[in-house]
């Protein structure tokens, strides 16, 4: 084989071998044509509501007193803190009161105001400063209140006021959603008391 | 031109030209990598693209601070991510690292592509339970249904809100939350989604327990998972003496407020319940055993109601032949005191009997009552209060006590304190010696000139001029403002909107110190051409904030309000809540040189966040709480 064919072939192989890592060669970034814009959760996902006023076994003939659960479902939020501002109808429940709940297994409260004259509570339950946020659902807090025994039954509402606030872990607003606010008829003796206990 | 020759010969006769051939066959052998490789890529991204199982890095995605970024990864000033010295690889990157991929038998990398699991651990919470992230998210998401023996899902969370599932929290114990039955072994999820003891043994008492301390009225919750449980009785001991001070039996809920009326004496108690099959409470109804006692205190009890009975003085405790400081409940011979509610003096404050006969109007010991000519004790007709609401002739309206003539002791915001009332507008009122008309909002408007520049003029139709007269107090005085003149910047809101009003806001404003008790600092503040609406003003001196509300009602007008400056609004939002709780736990026991962003958790500025911030902070909130708006 002559010297110009060897050096033809071995022109033709390094040419071959260009081409090929040419071809093999693969940028890092045009990953970036496959960006796909995931689905964002709200940030908000905890619901604050009431539960069912049932009447205390303390109750006398002059009074009935009502246990009201407020409950909390957090969906994913990793809730520190709650605040309640709720307005109720201080002509209509007495001796209004409220007490940490069970959701929050070692409760702070920061909270506890109670103006009768106007009706508005409001009532800051937190995990502790050094508590680790907590999801779930639960009762976060009861309300107690009493109404006259000899009144007739009548309808009132406790409302959750705008400044009600719910915190959780990495979020820094309020991670509450909008509920409904509850409205009760007070007054009257169930006749089975025992659905207290749910 | 030898070679071009070949070529075209080998053209025109192919079997004339080994060189020829070889050349072919060259040609032939760079064209297989130069089609089939270029396809294939092609081929993978367009895979991809189309399972979107897993995402790809995103180099132009902006990253926030340099928080929830993972290990390796930072965030510069420019919100650029760096991961690994690469830039534009991970920070903040929303979408699919974490999940489960290729039906579960893969989870997505970091750099977007689906990887094996690793098999007893880095995908899974541990070897001993089968919690893997599949089910772990499966789980988060409470689509999995009740397993036993399940975990919650632990994760980091992103600024966007993805997350990345890192493992399992353990599974909650008694008292502790729980949900569907992810409660530990022995434990069982009760109907208030709390984890009590699944042996059928005694009830589980849930609050008050560890000696935790309470003020009166105390509340009792207990759980059980026991069948057949009809009723419960429940019973209270003193620790100290062991006598049982409160029972109660055939208790049909789980749940009980001991009556406010009858507090038990501050001290150490414990409790127990039993739970039975019926109603009776007798011992062979009794279902399992009864509870473990647990402890609490009662730190706080109100006073016990005075017996005002056999002359005795009804205000505060029931001082035999004392005067009340009041005069209105010391009482002789057969007057009795029936007290409906308990003053703060811990006495009575109402004087009541249902007198038949009178011989004068004194003798009527009903405070309603009055005795009519023909000495009977009839009821007062009832009248319009007077305007210093202590009118002892008729039966008037209660009048709250800021619009009492010539009580200064409206509340700090000057509002009367009572629910928003059409029906009270327009009632006389005063604050601080100054006459003014209730609206329907309860608060104390004080109308007409007087007070520094209300008289200006300008003001147009619907508008109105009016000069604040703002008395600051601080709670916890930082040293330098103590002695001095204080300057504050203002910030104006419509309290209707909540929304920050541009006309009439002072950026600074300077309140003079000054002597009087209870008014630290004060200044004549004119706001102009503001729309008649009800308005709050935000005082801000550094990490210290006031509010005040006002009403413009009228073009010209004069409002005296009283403020307290606070610490607590961390996160200068204007307001103290518990978004800034959360804030200050992120600063709990930290230093602000290592943490510079926790300096305005640092309320006495001593570097560090610790108990006397906070004690600081929970102090604003009430206070801030307290002055409303």
């Amino acid at each position: 084989m002559s010297k110009r064919t060897l050096f033809l072939i071995f022109a033709l192989f390094l040419i071959t071998l260009a081409l090929l890592l040419v071809a093999l060669y693969q940028p890092q970034t045009p990953k970036t044509a496959q960006i796909v814009t995931p689905t964002k959760e709200p940030v908000a996902q905890t619901i604050l509501s009431f539960g069912i006023p049932v009447i205390a076994t303390s109750s006398s003939a002059v009074t009935l007193d009502y246990f009201l659960p407020i409950n909390i479902s957090t969906g994913k939020n990793n809730v520190t803190a709650v605040q309640l501002e709720l307005q109720y109808d201080p002509l209509i429940l007495t001796d209004v009161a409220v007490a940490p709940g069970p959701f929050f297994p070692t409760p702070e409260v920061l909270l506890n105001q109670i103006d009768t004259k106007t009706g508005r509570i409001s009532y800051a339950i937190g995990v502790g400063l050094t508590g680790s946020g907590v999801v779930g659902k639960g009762i976060v807090a009861n309300l107690t209140f009493s109404v006259k025994a000899a009144s007739a039954p009548e309808k009132t509402a406790i409302l959750f006021l705008p400044k009600t606030l719910v915190t959780a872990e990495e979020v820094s607003e309020s991670v509450r959603k909008p509920t409904a606010n509850g409205i009760f008829t007070v007054g009257e003796k169930p006749s089975t008391p025992s659905a207290a206990s749910q | 031109m030898n070679f071009f020759r070949k070529v075209f010969d080998f053209i025109k006769n192919p079997s004339h030209s080994r060189t020829a051939a070889m050349l072919a066959v060259l040609v032939i052998v760079a064209a297989i990598p130069l089609s089939v490789c270029p396809t294939q890529q092609q081929q993978t991204l367009k895979q991809r693209a189309a399972s979107a199982e897993c995402s790809p890095p995103y180099p132009t995605t902006k990253c926030v601070a340099n928080e929830n970024n993972p290990s390796g990864a930072t965030c510069d000033a420019t919100q650029t991510c760096t991961e690994n010295g690469i830039p534009g690889r991970m920070c903040d990157i929303p979408g699919k690292m974490g999940d489960s991929c290729n039906g579960g038998a893969g989870v997505c990398d970091t750099y977007g592509d689906c990887i094996p699991k690793t098999p007893g651990g880095g995908n899974t919470c541990n070897t001993e339970i089968d919690c893997t992230e599949a089910t772990c998210r499966a789980r988060e998401q409470n689509t999995c249904g009740p397993t036993s023996g399940l975990q919650d899902c632990r994760y980091i969370k992103f600024n966007d809100g993805s997350k990345i599932i890192t493992g399992c929290t353990p599974a909650p114990a008694i008292n502790q939350p729980c949900y569907a039955d992810n409660c530990s072994a022995g434990y069982t999820c009760s109907a208030n989604s709390i984890c009590v003891s699944s042996t059928n043994s005694s009830p589980t008492l849930i609050s008050p327990r560890g000696n935790a301390s309470f003020s009166w009225p105390v509340t009792l919750r207990w759980e059980s998972a026991l069948s057949q449980v009809t009723s419960y009785d429940v019973y209270i001991t003193n620790e100290a003496t062991g006598a049982e001070v409160w029972r109660q039996c055939a208790i049909t809920i789980n749940a009980l407020q001991l009556d406010p009326a009858n507090p038990l004496p501050e001290g150490a108690y414990s409790w127990r319940v039993g739970a039975y099959s019926d109603n009776d409470c007798t011992q062979p109804d009794l279902v399992g055993e009864y509870s473990a006692p647990a402890t609490f205190t009662i730190a706080n009890s109100p006073p016990i109601t005075p017996n005002c009975n056999d002359g005795k003085v009804c205000n505060g405790p029931c001082l035999p032949n004392a005067s009340s400081a009041s005069g209105s409940c010391s009482t002789t011979g057969t007057k009795t005191c029936v007290f409906t509610t308990i003053d703060g003096a811990g006495g009575c404050n109402q004087v009541a009997t249902a007198d038949a006969s009178c011989s004068t109007a004194d003798t009527c010991t009903s405070s309603t009552k009055s005795c009519d000519a023909s000495g009977q004790c009839v009821p007062k007709v009832a009248t319009a209060c007077k305007p210093d609401g202590t009118d002892a002739a008729t039966v008037c309206t209660p009048i709250p006590a800021c619009q009492k003539a010539g009580n200064p002791a409206c509340s700090a915001n000057g509002t009367c304190n009572y629910v928003a009332d059409s029906a009270k507008e327009n009632t006389n009122c005063t604050i601080n010696n100054q006459s003014g008309k209730c609206d329907n909002n309860g608060t104390c408007v004080v109308s007409g000139g007087g007070g520094g520049g209300g008289g200006g003029g300008g003001a147009g139709a619907g508008t109105g001029n009016i000069t604040l007269v703002l008395a600051l107090n601080d709670q916890d005085v930082p040293a330098s403002t103590s002695s001095t003149d204080l300057s504050a910047d203002l910030v104006l809101y419509n309290l209707t909107t909540n929304l920050q009003v541009a006309e009439g806001t002072k950026k600074a404003q300077s309140f003079a110190r000054t002597s009087i008790p209870g008014k630290k600092y004060s200044a004549n503040i004119a706001f102009t051409s503001l729309p008649q609406d009800k308005y709050f003003v935000i005082v801000r001196k550094d990490k210290m904030i006031a509010k005040s509300n006002f009403v413009v009602s009228s073009t010209t007008g004069t409002v005296s309000q009283t403020t307290t400056l606070v610490f607590g609004d961390i996160n200068n939002d204007n307001d103290i809540n518990i978004s800034d709780y959360n804030a200050f736990r992120d600063c709990w026991r930290k230093s602000i040189d290592s943490n510079p962003s926790c300096a305005t958790s640092n309320f006495d500025n001593n570097k560090d966040v610790e108990q006397v911030d906070y004690n600081t902070w929970v102090r604003g909130l009430k206070t801030w709480n307290a002055e409303g708006i």
